[in-house]
Order: structure tokens, then C-alpha cells, then sequence
């Protein structure tokens, strides 16, 4: 009786405890003070909120060479509850690493806490350097013995997070043109500017639980866009080998070549100096002053001088105003709208044709052919041209230059004359390489672009090239062309390239300053385009301030020759005697 | 007769008690069995479970790692192959740039100039998709007999030859 009650009782007792327990139990799990402390508890440790960013898209060359890609570099971090020698934590870092020992020493050595448990030491590190680092934590780890006096006994508590960045494989080349994604996340300049939300795609935050029962394959999150550019490696590579030398060796401040396909409006190379290297573009304000824009061949409006004349030209023989008969007698100078116009060497030039108005550049026979036309006339084809606003092209930072035209209240009769050669009105050397396109295609101009292909979720997108204006005939265009090339020819000019016949002008222009202008110093430029006959390429040369000489004939003209002698090798153009007797059988 | 061998077997038991004691052991033995089999099979399988899903996030890790280091080799292999590099190459190698009388054309019959790149095929072909983990990576095994009780019990209410049903007009 007395054993049956002892195991009623312990039988009670584990009863009562179990019962507490089950009481308990259902109390934390539905109805404690502490349920929402635990169930905050639960979510915290169950797994993590990530945000997944998507690498940023490549950008190609026309044939697929990479211009932009990325590359992986590591952030150097600490748990500071595993640290055990902070002195050799410093040490190691700062010796692999540009980090100063002082700075690491200081952030090691710290008291792990609620708020302070894994700082950064160094970001965007190298492989290179990460591997050294590892190789010699693993070594001292596996060490057992460590002698005192040995400088670094544990690298126990570094920790390496990979992640991607921005890589420009060909460093400064066509930088002008990519622009730059900083380290802030952001693209800067250029293509980088323009498409950064393609090239980005669109980050996705993802849960990924601890708890292997709820593992899930990770959502397919789409790589950034790709891009193919419409420029050409080599050709790039070429032009800013000719312009980096050809600034220094004429002494200018700056210097934009152009090359356009005036058949697509495709810019097959857009060449800057002086340009950064986007690999290292923190370095922007030791290379680019602060008034010399990142990219000046959209972003540079300024007066074009003689080269401008070809559009004068264009409109007086598309207009009806002049034709291949009309003499002009060059008295040397000429009054429009009460002021005074001269020729660049204060001469007479007498009779001349149009074709000798172009080759001698006379400013007094352009002022006239303007008269001729009529400032309406005039400015609506400049408008045509594109003159005065902006191009439209994919590229970031793109200005409309200015055109004043009858109206504005700021135009005067006297503009007429002086934007007859190019000053008194500015453009960017796009916009002139693009009006001069009008001539090299017929009359028409299509609309430039950078932008080739663009490869999104697994596609290829080709955008067709986009005809924008047509701001004359083809015969003009045939007829200026010719009379371009003539005159070239007949000069004997320098830009001339033997088996090649070309059309293109010079220009030399003055620079306006708060005290009028200044034949000091000038912008020289070039356009031409060729062969004469089937346009392929529209080139455009402009030097800044060139010391060597003031004379856009002088600087830019050898500089025009000496890229279109490579540019037709590039480009498999033969000489026109070749290319005409092949194709006539 | 019967009734003999039942009064025997009744008379057994009082003489022996622990014959019944056996029989409730041997059930309750029984019992404790299938639950500690059904515990070690949902064990095992929970343990195979947890590792494909261990494993499984291993994979994704290893994937991002293999990703970023196409990306480093990607990167390489442009600058090994950039535009400078590989004109010094070639210099030092004993080429000398194209040059005007160098040069010289031939005219051959149906010769396609350089095509630009193409990197990816044109809309309206058909990309292949990524792939899907099976959902027996991702089951437990309640979950499996859940389904399958499912399954069966929705094959049941199905009628045997029914037709499917038919949109109306």
C-alpha cells in the first residue's frame, strides 16, 4: 500500500511538471509578454533580406571588342570578436595594402559591441592582393608554434567580401565617349550617362532563410544590358594616336576629331584631348580644367570659322541664289548691316568663281552670297543643318550651340554677313560634322548615334539608322562636293591623299572674347569627306589655341591627311582608280 | 470441448498474471516500434533534406564565385587583347603598319566584308530558360505524404471515363 502511494505520487509529480511544461509552451508560443520579442527573435535569425544587384552590361566596339566590363575586388572587413592580434592585422594590411597602419590599427583594436561587430578596413581591393593576405592568414593559423618577436601572430578576424566593379579593359580609350560609373553607383559622362539605367538593370531584394528546409533556387535576376557601340576599335585607337601628337606638337590646349559614316550617321570614332582614364577617374581635375568639357565634341559650342562656308555655299546653290556661272569681283571688303567685312588677308581677290571663293576662303564673297540668299533664306537652312539645336545623340551632356537668328533680340543685319563664315554663331564639332554629312549623303542627314545593338533578356536589338532632315538636294550636294574637291586640288592642297579624291574646307576662326575678337590665337579646324564620288566617311578636325600656327590650312589640314591615310586602309576603301575599275567590268 | 479449453485459459490467467502483463508490453513494445521507425525514417529523410539544401546554397555560392571569376577573366582577356597591347605585340614580333606602298588590292569575286558582331540572336527566337530545382529538393516528407493523400483523394472523386468538361457556347 505503502509502494503504490510513492508511485502515485512521483506518477503526480510528473504530471504536474509536464503539464507546466505543456502550460509554458502554449504561453510563450500564443500568449507570454515575450512572444513578439521571440517571434522578432525568430524572423531575425530565420535568414536575410539581400538586395541582388545585377552586373552592370558590357559595352563592345562595333566588332565585339570589350570596352567596359567588370571584374571582381574584395572589401577587407573585420569580426572584431575573432581578432586576436590587432598590431599584426595592421601590419599585414598596411604592408599588401595601401591602408595606413595607424588607421587599421585603430579600427582592429576596437571593442566589439551591440553596434560594432564587423567594420570595413579597405574596399575595392585587388585579388592580387586579397590572395596574398589570405595565403598568409591560413599560414599562421596552421603555424602552432609563434615565436614573441614575430610581427604578426594571427590574422584571425579578417574577413574578404567580394563583389564586382567597373573595369575599361582598354584604359583611356574613347573615354570621352564611355564617360565613367563612379564607385557611388552612378554612371557619369557619355554612355555610362546616357543608358546607366540599361547597363544597370534592376536590383531585386531577395530572402534568403538560414533554414535549409526553405532553400529556393535564387531568382534569375537579368544581367544589366549590353551595348555595342557604332565605334571602331582601331580607328579609335588610330585618331587619338594622331590627335594626342598633334596637340602637343602644335602647341594647342585642346584638341576633337570626329569620324562619321554619313550613309547611317554612325560615329565610328569621337576622339578628345586631353581625356581621363576611367580606371582611375577620381584623377578628372589633374587632366580636365574646369572650362574644358568631358567630352568637348558635344559638349563644346564654339565659332567654327571658314569650315562653315561649305553650308553658305550649299544653301546659295541650293536656293537658287548662285550658281556654277556666277562671278563674284572681290573688291575686298563689303558693308553689311553697317560693318565692315575683309577678307583673312585684307586682299582683293577680284573675279573669282565659286569655286575660287571657296578655295581662297574669301570672306567678302560668302558675306555676298548671304545677301543674296536673304536672311530668311539663310537661317532656315542653317536651321535645316541642324545649326543651333542640338543633335539628339546618345550621348550625355550634349549642348545646341547658338544661332541667332531675325528676330531674337539680340540679332542684327551685320549677323548675316559674319555667320556667312562661320562667326558670330556656334556649334559643337557634332553639329558640324553632321551638317557636313548632308553633303557627303545626298542631302541627306541621318541621325547620329552611338548606340550599334543593344542585347537585353537574351536578344539582339538593332535600331535602323533614322533619316532627320534633308535640308538639300542631291544635286547640290553632288555639285558643293565636287567644287570641294576641286578646289582642294586645285590648291594643292595638304589634305590631299594621293589615289583618293576628297572634298573638305578649312577653317580658321577667330575667338571671341569679352573684348571682341582675337586673331591671336584661333580655333583651327578641317572637315572633308570622300571619296568624292561615294561618300564613305565624314571627318572633322578641330585643334584649340594651336601655337605652332594661327592657320587652320597650316594645323589641321596635315592632321586631316594623316588619319584618312590610315582611315581607308581601316576601312577597306582601295584607291578610287581600283574601286571605279572594279567596279565597272 | 470448446468450453474446456476456454475454462483452462481462463484459469491460466488469474494463475499467471504476467502473461497479461506481457501482451500490454509487447503492444506497447509494438507501438513504441513504428513510432521510433517513423521517427528514424522522417529523420533520415530531414537529414538528406537539410544537406541537399546546405548543398544547394554551397551550389548558388559557387555560382557566383565561377560568375565572378568569368568576370575577372573576361576583363584579362580584354586587356591582354587590347588595342595597345596588341599593337606592341606586334611591333616587337617585327610587323610594321600598313603603309600606301605596301598595299595591294585584289579583286575577288563574292568576298563578304567583315559583318558586324552579333552577340545574341534577334527577337522572336526562342532563349533558352534557366533551370528549376525539382520540388523533391524542397519537400519534406509530410509534405510528400500530404501530396500524395491529395492526389489520390482527387483521383477518387474523378469518375472513371467522365469526359472533361467542355466550354459552353
Amino acid at each position: 500500500m505503502t509502494q503504490h502511494w510513492r508511485f502515485s505520487t512521483i506518477a503526480l509529480a510528473f504530471t504536474v511538471a509536464g503539464l507546466m511544461i505543456l502550460v509554458k509552451l502554449v504561453e510563450v508560443q500564443f500568449a507570454g509578454p515575450d512572444r513578439d520579442f521571440l517571434l522578432r527573435q525568430s524572423d531575425i535569425y530565420s535568414g536575410t533580406w539581400i538586395t541582388v544587384y545585377p552586373s552592370r552590361g558590357h559595352i563592345y566596339d562595333r566588332w565585339g571588342n570589350l570596352l567596359a566590363a567588370n571584374e571582381a575586388v574584395y572589401q577587407i572587413g573585420l569580426d572584431l570578436e575573432a581578432v586576436i592580434d590587432p598590431a599584426g592585422i595592421a601590419y599585414a594590411v598596411s604592408l599588401i595594402t595601401d591602408e595606413e597602419y595607424d588607421r587599421v590599427y585603430q579600427i582592429a583594436s576596437q571593442e566589439p559591441g551591440p553596434d560594432l561587430r564587423f567594420p570595413i578596413i579597405a574596399d575595392y581591393v585587388p585579388y592580387d592582393d586579397v590572395e596574398k593576405l589570405d595565403n598568409l592568414k591560413r599560414t599562421l593559423a596552421s603555424l602552432e608554434a609563434r615565436s614573441e618577436d614575430q610581427p604578426i601572430k594571427s590574422l584571425h578576424g579578417l574577413i574578404f567580401t567580394p563583389h564586382l566593379t567597373r573595369s575599361y579593359p582598354e584604359g583611356d580609350l574613347a573615354s570621352n565617349v564611355l564617360g565613367f560609373f563612379s564607385r557611388n553607383g552612378q554612371g557619369y559622362y557619355g554612355v555610362e550617362e546616357k543608358y546607366n539605367e540599361l547597363l544597370s538593370g534592376e536590383p531585386t531584394r531577395v530572402w534568403v532563410p538560414e533554414d535549409p528546409y526553405q532553400v529556393e533556387d535564387l531568382p534569375e535576376i537579368p544581367p544589366g544590358a549590353d551595348i555595342v557601340l557604332t565605334i571602331d576599335r582601331e580607328i579609335q585607337e588610330m585618331v587619338e594616336d594622331i590627335l594626342d601628337k598633334a596637340v602637343i606638337h602644335n602647341g594647342a590646349e585642346a584638341g576633337t576629331i570626329i569620324i562619321l559614316d554619313p550613309n547611317s550617321g554612325e560615329i565610328l570614332s569621337m576622339a578628345a584631348y586631353p581625356r581621363i582614364d576611367p580606371n582611375a577617374y577620381w584623377k578628372f581635375d589633374e587632366l580636365i580644367s574646369g572650362t574644358t568639357p568631358f567630352n568637348p565634341a558635344v559638349s563644346n559650342a564654339y565659332e567654327p570659322g571658314s569650315v562653315y562656308k561649305i553650308l553658305t555655299m550649299a544653301a546659295a546653290f541650293d536656293d537658287g541664289a548662285v550658281d556654277l556661272d556666277t562671278v563674284f569681283l572681290d573688291e575686298g571688303r563689303i558693308e553689311i548691316g553697317g560693318a565692315e567685312i575683309k577678307n583673312w588677308n585684307q586682299a582683293a581677290w577680284g573675279e573669282q568663281d565659286m569655286v575660287g571663293c571657296l578655295q581662297h576662303s574669301l570672306n567678302v564673297c560668302l558675306a555676298w552670297i548671304a545677301t543674296r540668299l536673304g536672311p530668311g533664306s539663310f537661317y532656315e537652312y542653317m536651321l535645316d543643318f541642324g545649326i543651333g539645336h542640338a543633335t539628339g545623340i546618345d550621348l550625355a551632356g550634349e549642348v545646341s550651340g547658338r544661332l541667332k537668328v531675325p528676330g531674337d533680340s539680340d540679332w542684327y543685319t551685320a549677323d548675316l554677313g559674319t555667320n556667312s563664315f562661320g562667326q558670330g554663331v556656334s556649334v559643337t564639332p557634332l553639329q558640324m560634322v553632321l551638317a557636313a554629312a548632308a553633303l557627303a549623303n545626298d542631302g541627306e542627314i541621318m541621325a547620329p548615334h552611338i548606340l550599334r545593338s543593344l542585347i537585353n533578356n537574351g536578344h539582339q536589338y538593332d535600331p535602323p539608322p533614322q533619316l532627320i532632315a534633308t535640308p538639300i538636294t542631291p544635286e547640290t550636294a553632288r555639285t558643293v562636293t565636287l567644287m570641294l574637291a576641286t578646289s582642294l586640288e586645285d590648291e594643292a592642297s595638304v589634305a590631299l591623299v594621293p589615289g583618293y579624291r576628297l572634298a573638305g574646307k578649312t577653317g580658321t576662326a577667330e575667338i571671341p572674347t569679352p573684348y571682341g575678337y582675337t586673331s591671336a590665337v584661333t580655333n583651327t579646324s578641317f572637315v572633308g569627306w570622300g571619296p568624292a564620288d561615294d561618300p564613305q566617311f565624314v571627318v572633322y578636325i578641330w585643334l584649340e589655341k594651336p601655337t605652332s600656327s594661327i592657320w587652320g590650312s597650316v594645323v589641321a589640314a596635315p592632321i586631316f591627311r594623316t588619319v584618312v591615310e590610315r582611315l581607308v586602309l581601316l576601312m577597306n576603301i582601295p584607291p578610287d582608280d581600283i574601286r571605279l575599275g572594279a567596279a565597272v567590268p | 470441448m470448446i468450453k474446456a479449453a476456454r475454462d483452462t485459459l481462463l484459469q491460466a490467467y488469474p494463475n499467471a498474471p504476467w502473461r497479461s502483463q506481457v501482451q500490454v508490453i509487447g503492444v506497447f513494445a509494438v507501438g513504441l516500434v513504428s513510432i521510433a521507425m517513423l521517427a528514424g525514417l522522417y529523420l533520415v529523410v530531414s537529414v538528406q533534406a537539410a544537406t541537399l539544401g546546405r548543398e544547394i546554397q554551397d551550389i548558388q555560392a559557387d555560382i557566383l564565385e565561377v560568375q565572378r571569376e568569368n568576370a575577372n577573366l573576361e576583363t584579362r582577356l580584354a586587356e591582354l587583347t587590347s588595342a595597345a597591347v596588341m599593337e606592341n605585340r606586334a611591333l616587337v614580333m617585327g610587323f610594321q603598319p600598313a603603309s600606301e606602298g605596301s598595299r595591294e588590292y585584289l579583286p575577288v569575286p563574292g568576298y563578304v566584308s567583315r559583318q558586324a558582331v552579333v552577340l545574341a540572336p534577334p527577337p522572336g527566337l526562342a532563349v533558352p530558360q534557366g533551370t528549376e530545382f525539382p520540388i523533391e529538393l524542397n519537400q519534406t516528407l509530410f509534405q510528400w505524404f500530404e501530396d500524395l493523400l491529395r492526389s489520390a483523394n482527387f483521383e477518387a472523386v474523378q469518375e472513371p471515363g467522365a469526359a472533361p468538361e467542355q466550354p459552353g457556347p
